[in-house]
């Protein structure tokens, strides 16, 4: 009996500096936005809430943000198989391409932003090639198609990532019996393939979506007119110094985000 | 193996910290008396020009070593806001209009430069005294020196719009003329050249900005002058730039022809290749405002020595010398007025400031010119 | 037929590079360009003005001093927090290791944004909001879940045998730990070395609410001058930045499986 309770102040001891950290510097900081987003003064103690959600332009801001993450996240997904069916037969250069991948993650958010609104610019390699063609130049920079591609361009590794690791210990058999059987390329494609990837694809391409939802630095620099959640909340508290919205906002995102990643969850472990 | 290589590299970052840190050791232990000059006002062209120019002729003229660092007003506030007597880290400041007021409104202490120190900073006595009294509004009592002047105007690419207008109505018949072409920095941004913009149109088409904030709101020229603004808007490239180097690459790409912006930072611009060779300053007669006028000051809470040098210094900063390399070399009207002395090529560059004069606008509502900042996008949408 | 596909292929992978490549060799051109306006591929002029203007006006070395300093801390806290954590949460019987993993990762789930608000308010109370230390500790927010993460997936991986073989044999527990343990665990520990140094040196959100003149940060710097300055010395200032990012990558790819960036999602 005295063992076991050794045993466990040692488990505990050992487990509490990490613990005490994300306690410190998660939870703590989490519980003060809370605590100044509520208006003790006021009549309405939800007061911000209410304010911020009624209003026109909160509903949009979050519409918005769920668009962009959404498409961006459609996108990559797309993006990927289309890359993985391609790399996985490693063709001539594959190490090339996943080095490629890599560098979305590697290379700090701003600086790929500025390359992005340089290259897509409407002066920019892209559209000097569109214009030699077509003779009228395309606007990407600061659309929201503008965004979408750009957020994929960011955010896409992670779903290829996750999906190609679990893909790699996929078995070859099953698609050469698929083989022998007499499927062809496209049945083995939508009944052999694709369910297999499935689950990968659902836990890499939340990665992104989750990425997506709280991009700051890119849409801080490339967003124009648009302005999803993460960069209204710093405009509003940092900038214009009304903190107390700003962390209503913030709130409101967090939960967002959280009921997004339950019903996430939820559909992942029923695929499984 | 592999192993190997990681540690290898590892051990290479670690050797470079340690240069890094033993060039820092090396630098502190100069003998002069060193000066931290914080600077909060500078773009990215003074800061060259500090750099540069200013720093090393100040360092080898008054034989001091001077700390210029770089900073943001509200960060420095808040930090001179917990020192104690003689206990000051900061010995001289360039900060701007608004930030010279939160000094003042707080407790922090500021030396009064003037009249109290004219013999020991002379040249102090060439700045404009109305602007050593006043500043937006407020009423400064000589605590600070005028170090320069920054004028908003029009500017345009000369090769696509040969005839600019000559004031704000103007600018307004002939909207239609540019449609599309018009720019603007976002008046949310941390640019203020879109505000000032807005305010200065507001004020030419008869908003009266010495009244209350409440009572202006409610004045009829304040609605009508902002539908008018939304006319404009409309005439405007958009999206608007979100900070002032967007604004420059839509002049570079040609999206952009005209627009209204800090005269210094542009032409400075086109000289360094960074704007077209055909850009432009030009005058509109109903008003533009002020830039971010620029003010030295000097904290009280410092030891006497340092404040001894740091006087040098402000008066080495209003010297003719260095206040007309301002002028012909960045661009940017002096603090001080020695217009007689500055070459007349310089005119043809920039609207001279005798027409200026009278017409800049100085930013006195700042309730208005908040308003602006934080409603401007709803109101237009 | 093959050849068509082979052709589709490979313009599909051709198009794909050029969409990877070409915003970073843009930054590089536009960092050596001068006059490039209008329609043209390609600057009329090249010079080395936006490099000398990098170092000397935004003062790359001090910022990239500030950088490698606030990683050290970052990563010097990470692991020393995490060890203890991540051996308690492979190695020792804890109930709920679900939730315990959930409550972890957490702060990597949640925007950071939202948090990086609170952080603030806290630490202009503490006055740690531009000393080194404060950022550094406002990135452990990050670095650390993913420490435990990786440090704990290694120490699961750790035989139980092999270390009952080495007290068998009679080697002392410092013996043992030295010589059996470290090196098994020491791919482990450089794995989370080279991801929490990544995460702190590309933190941007809660770095920017928590630095100031003194702890300007590399993507700090980047954002101040794509805002605040002219794109020709931003693009300079990325192409310099560009170098430790890339020596990573190439670390990561010769050494590390690169899905253990993206770390497992075991708590869901």
């Amino acid at each position: 009996m005295k063992n076991i309770t050794k045993q466990s102040l040692v488990t505990f001891s050992l487990l509490s500096p990490g613990l005490v950290v994300i306690g410190c510097l998660f939870f703590y900081p989490l519980f003060v936005i809370i605590r100044n987003s509520l208006a003790f003064g006021e009549e309405q103690v939800f007061y911000h809430y209410i304010e911020f959600l009624s209003s026109s332009n909160g509903l949009y801001v979050i519409g918005l943000t769920c668009l962009l993450a959404f498409g961006a996240t459609f996108l990559s997904i797309c993006l990927s198989i289309v890359l993985i069916l391609i790399l996985r037969r490693k063709p001539l250069g594959h190490t090339f391409f996943k080095t490629l991948i890599l560098a979305p993650i590697a290379i700090p958010g701003l600086i790929c932003a500025l390359g992005l609104l340089l290259f897509w610019d409407k002066n920019g390699w892209i559209n000097l090639l569109v214009q030699s063609l077509t003779n009228h130049p395309i606007q990407v920079n600061y659309t929201i198609p503008g965004l979408i591609i750009f957020y994929t361009w960011l955010f896409f590794p992670y779903t290829f990532l996750i999906t190609s690791s679990q893909i790699e210990s996929l078995e070859k058999s099953i698609e050469e019996a698929a083989e022998v059987v007499g499927a062809n390329r496209w049945q083995i494609l939508r009944y052999i393939l694709l369910p297999l990837v499935k689950p990968g694809l659902l836990a890499g391409s939340i990665m992104t979506f989750m990425l997506c939802f709280g991009a700051f630095s890119v849409p801080l620099i490339c967003g124009g007119d648009y302005r999803p959640l993460s960069v209204t909340i710093y405009t509003t508290s940092a900038i214009f110094n009304r903190w107390d919205e700003g962390s209503a906002m913030a709130v409101v995102m967090a939960l967002v985000q959280i009921l997004f990643l339950i019903s996430y969850i939820r559909i992942m472990r029923r695929t499984r | 193996m592999k192993l190997v290589r990681i540690l290898y590299i590892l051990m290479l970052s670690i050797i470079m910290f340690v240069t890094f840190r033993a060039f820092e050791g090396c630098s502190s232990k100069e003998k002069e008396l060193e000066l931290t000059f914080i600077d909060t006002n500078s773009g990215a062209n003074f800061q060259w020009f500090m750099k540069t120019k200013v720093i090393p002729e100040a360092e080898e003229t008054l034989r001091i070593k001077v700390h210029y660092v770089v900073s943001s007003g509200p960060e420095i506030i808040q930090r001179m806001k917990t020192w104690k007597e003689g206990k000051g880290d900061i010995h001289i400041l360039l900060i701007k209009p608004k930030d010279l007021v939160d000094m003042l409104n707080s407790d922090i202490s500021l030396e009064t430069l003037y009249p109290d120190k004219e013999d020991k900073i002379p040249n102090i006595a060439k700045c404009s005294e109305e602007y050593l009294t006043s500043v937006l509004g407020h009423n400064l009592h000589g605590r600070a020196a005028l170090f320069w002047r920054s004028q908003m105007n029009g500017i345009c690419n000369g090769s696509l719009i040969r005839n600019p207008p000559s004031s704000w109505k103007e600018l307004y018949k002939r909207r239609n003329e540019w449609s599309g072409h018009i720019g603007m920095i976002r008046p949310d941004a941390k640019s203020s050249g879109g505000r000032r913009l807005i305010y200065s149109f507001l004020y030419a088409f008869g908003v009266d900005f010495s009244m209350p904030f409440e009572e202006l709101k409610n004045n009829p020229e304040w609605n009508d002058a902002w539908d008018k603004f939304k006319d404009l808007y409309g005439a405007m490239h958009k999206p608007l730039a979100s900070e002032p180097p967007i604004l420059f690459n839509q002049f570079k790409k040609e999206d952009v022809w005209i627009s209204v912006y800090a005269t210094d930072y542009t032409l400075w611009s086109r000289d360094k290749g960074m704007l077209p060779k055909t850009t432009k300053a030009f005058t509109l007669k109903d008003g533009v405002t002020a830039g971010a006028d620029a003010y030295l000051v000097i904290p009280s809470f410092i030891s006497q020595d340092k404040k001894l040098a740091a006087y040098n210094f402000v008066n080495f900063l209003l010297s003719d010398e260095i206040q007309l390399q301002l002028i012909t070399t960045m661009w940017q009207y002096p603090g001080t007025e020695i217009w007689d002395k500055v070459p007349e090529h310089v005119w043809e560059n920039i609207p001279e400031w005798e027409d200026i004069k009278n017409t800049r606008i100085r930013i006195t509502n700042k309730e208005a010119f908040n308003y602006i900042r934080e409603h401007t996008m709803e109101k237009i949408r | 037929m093959r050849y068509t596909k082979k052709i589709l292929i490979i313009t599909f992978l051709l198009c794909f590079a050029i969409f990877i490549i070409s915003p970073f060799l843009i930054i590089v051109v536009t960092s050596f360009a001068k006059g490039w306006f209008g329609k043209q591929w390609l600057p009329q002029e090249w010079t080395f003005d936006w490099y000398h203007w990098a170092f000397q006006v935004a003062n790359v070395g001090a910022i990239l001093k500030n950088s490698l300093i606030i990683a050290a801390l970052a990563i010097g806290m990470s692991l020393f927090i995490g060890l203890s954590t991540a051996w308690a949460i492979a190695r020792r019987p804890i109930p709920g290791k679900e939730i315990l993993y959930s409550i972890i990762l957490l702060p990597r789930m949640i925007p950071p944004i939202t948090y990086a608000l609170g952080i603030s308010n806290i630490f202009y109370r503490l006055n740690l909001i531009d000393t080194h230390l404060g950022v550094a500790l406002a990135h452990v927010t990050l670095c650390l879940p993913f420490g435990i993460l990786i440090l704990s997936s290694t120490f699961e991986g750790l035989d139980q045998r092999l270390i009952e073989a080495a007290e068998v044999c009679g080697a002392s527990r410092w013996r043992t730990f030295f010589h059996v343990i470290l090196p098994l665990v020491m791919p482990g520990i450089l794995a989370a070395i080279i991801f929490t140094f990544t995460t702190s040196y590309n933190e941007f959100t809660l770095t920017i609410m928590t630095y100031g003149p003194h702890t300007v940060t590399l993507p700090v710097k980047t954002y101040l001058v794509i805002g605040d300055g002219y794109w020709e010395v931003a693009s300079a200032i990325s192409s310099i930045l560009l170098i430790p990012s890339l020596i990573v990558l190439i670390v990561i790819l010769r050494s590390l499986k690169p899905e253990k960036i993206v770390g497992g999602f075991k708590g869901i």
